[in-house]
């Protein structure tokens, strides 16, 4: 506990509605270890995406309390915002769901991309258009170069996560959070795109923070990963452990949920 | 983009020669006989029937409608619009010695639109909800309901009668520009204002506008490099069709602010019932006005590229 890169201790997120207060996470402490991948999952609604985005201050009329947040050596839960943003997108890389909606449509990708080393690096010019075409290609975008002057549009669903994935990683951060980043893509798709994020976070020695409700992809990535439910975290462990052994009824039914081949059960609708 | 431009300007023929159509079509049902209205106009009503015979024939009036039409439609695309009955002089020649005045008014009305309309629009938007916001929105509803003529008079009594700071009349100098562009700009800022705040309340909620501060960006760059480009693209379209009613409607504030601009020289022929300015006029207006939209597509264009290559 003492060399955790990110550590969230009673982390609490209240909405203010209409209709009075709604508490979308309620108490959440945990650990990042340097290096690991951490996946958080649960239900639609259970709270994992408020959380991070929480950590990151990205909730602007939410109300977020905790006894400590502390990553990247900071206690981001009292930094300013010029300090925040010299952490968002430089320590703490960020990618989101849909990709078809989370790239800016009017700017080109290479706009996009090159403004990570402008804002974060100070590169400009040259220098920041070769960093671009360098994680084109280390994500496995085709003919990089001139790909940079396209514009969202013109890429596939699983082309415009993997321009996302490049962004969120342009100035190496240490740690990736991954907000369910093969939900709107394709099988083969999400297969190639899992792939690329663990080859990177082993490149880049990144801990990463997978948020997803896919067990099957939790089972193929993560080392630990924590069950949330309503808010709370229900359970946590290892990947391996909790699989095996589910200690909370929730984390069953949600194990039980998932369709198995290899086993001899009746299907009953 | 060349592509794109060259398939809007082909689209535009249809449009005008349609517009040329109905427009000789309602001035040849209208009562009057230009050649009755010409000779009254010139010999004191002394007609004689074989003069007004003579005048017809010269005037072609007794052709068929089809040739009467080709006539006007192939004059018209060579820039030739006829001769005014009233002043004896080429149409387009009066319509050009008064656009400067137009063009200049509607000009300077759509930047104090634009200037007044989109930051308050923005500042409304930055504070959602606040009381800055209450006040713009309160003043974009005074000025979309407040009718031209009317804030034109007060405007005249206030700054022109009781503070003499501008000219109340007249329009060669520049600050007699002042006035009247305010008045028409304001009238129109207050939709521009209410369109930029929505649209840029929409943006700000948007995935990519997200993505932008999870990577570190400043509010300000945010706004400026993420945001504004796409919360201006409806904007722009009302502000096209704003310049384009500007420039073929601003007749009630040329009429109050008795600017010789192409608005006062339309009612003046129509209440002369001047055929051939009216007809000429109109369709020139016609073609003003689209290619103003025209302009207002190749903008668009270049703010999304989505509509540039066609998807």
């Amino acid at each position: 506990m003492t060399a955790a890169l990110l550590s969230i201790r009673n982390l609490t997120v209240r909405f203010h509605g209409e209709r009075g207060e709604t508490v979308a996470v309620d108490g959440v402490s945990f650990d990042l270890n340097a290096g690991e991948t951490l996946a958080i999952v649960g239900e639609s609604g259970s709270g994992k995406s408020v959380t991070m985005l929480a950590v990151m201050g990205l909730l602007a009329k939410a109300g977020v309390t905790a006894d400590n947040i502390f990553g990247c050596g900071r206690n981001l839960l009292n930094a300013g915002d010029v300090e925040m943003r010299a952490i968002r997108g430089r320590q703490i890389g960020m990618i989101f769901q849909d990709p078809m909606t989370s790239l800016n449509p009017v700017l080109t990708i290479g706009r996009q991309l090159t403004e990570m080393f402008e804002i974060h690096l100070g590169l400009s010019g040259a220098a920041s258009r070769k960093g671009a075409i360098d994680l084109l290609n280390l994500v496995g975008v085709p003919s990089a170069g001139t790909r940079l002057k396209d514009y969202p549009h013109q890429f596939s669903g699983g082309m415009r996560q993997r321009v996302m994935i490049a962004m969120a990683v342009a100035c190496k951060p240490q740690i990736l959070i991954a907000d369910e980043p093969t939900t709107a893509l394709d099988v083969t798709i999400q297969a190639q795109i899992l792939e690329i994020l663990s080859g990177l976070q082993s490149e880049f020695g990144m801990a990463m923070i997978m948020i997803s409700h896919d067990l099957g992809v939790v089972a193929g990535i993560a080392d630990r990963m924590l069950v949330m439910h309503s808010g709370r975290i229900v359970e946590q462990g290892l990947v391996d452990d909790v699989f095996a052994n589910p200690q909370m009824p929730y984390t069953r039914s949600l194990l039980a949920a998932v369709p198995r081949f290899d086993l001899e059960t009746e299907m009953t609708p | 983009m060349q592509l794109y431009v060259m398939g809007r300007i082909v689209q535009l023929i249809p449009v005008l020669l349609l517009v040329s159509l109905i427009v000789f079509l309602i001035m040849h049902a209208l009562p009057g006989d230009p050649a009755t209205l010409m000779l009254a106009g010139a010999e004191g009503g002394m007609t004689s029937p074989e003069r007004l015979a003579e005048l017809r024939e010269q005037m072609g009036l007794n052709d068929p409608l089809v040739v009467q039409y080709w006539h006007f439609v192939s004059g018209a695309a060579t820039g030739d619009l006829g001769n005014s009955i009233r002043f004896r002089e080429p149409v387009l020649q009066m319509i050009l010695s008064r656009l400067d005045s137009t063009v200049e008014l509607a000009l300077f009305g759509l930047l104090c639109s634009l200037v007044i309309g989109v930051p308050l629009g923005l500042l409304a938007a930055a504070r959602q909800g606040g009381w800055i916001d209450a006040v713009c929105m309160s003043l974009s509803y005074l000025g979309a309901s407040i009718p031209v003529y009317w804030l034109g008079l007060m405007m005249i009594f206030v700054f022109a009668f009781n503070l003499g700071w501008f000219p109340a009349s007249g329009g060669t100098s520049w600050n007699s520009l002042v006035l009247p562009s305010l008045s028409l700009g304001l009238i129109n800022a207050g939709l521009v204002a209410r369109l930029m705040r929505s649209s840029m309340i929409e943006v700000n909620g948007e995935d990519y506008m997200r993505t932008g501060r999870a990577k570190g960006l400043s509010p300000g760059l945010l706004l400026r490099r993420h945001g504004l480009k796409n919360a201006l693209i409806p904007v722009v379209t009302i502000l096209g069709l704003q310049f384009g009613n500007m420039l073929a409607g601003t007749v009630v504030t040329e009429t109050v602010f008795s600017r010789p601009g192409v608005g006062r020289l339309v009612v003046s022929a129509i209440l002369s019932k001047d055929y051939p300015l009216v007809q000429g006029a109109v369709l020139f207006l016609a073609t003003v006005y689209v290619t103003v939209n025209l302009i207002v597509d190749i903008i668009y264009a270049w703010l999304d590229p989505r509509i540039r290559y066609g998807r």
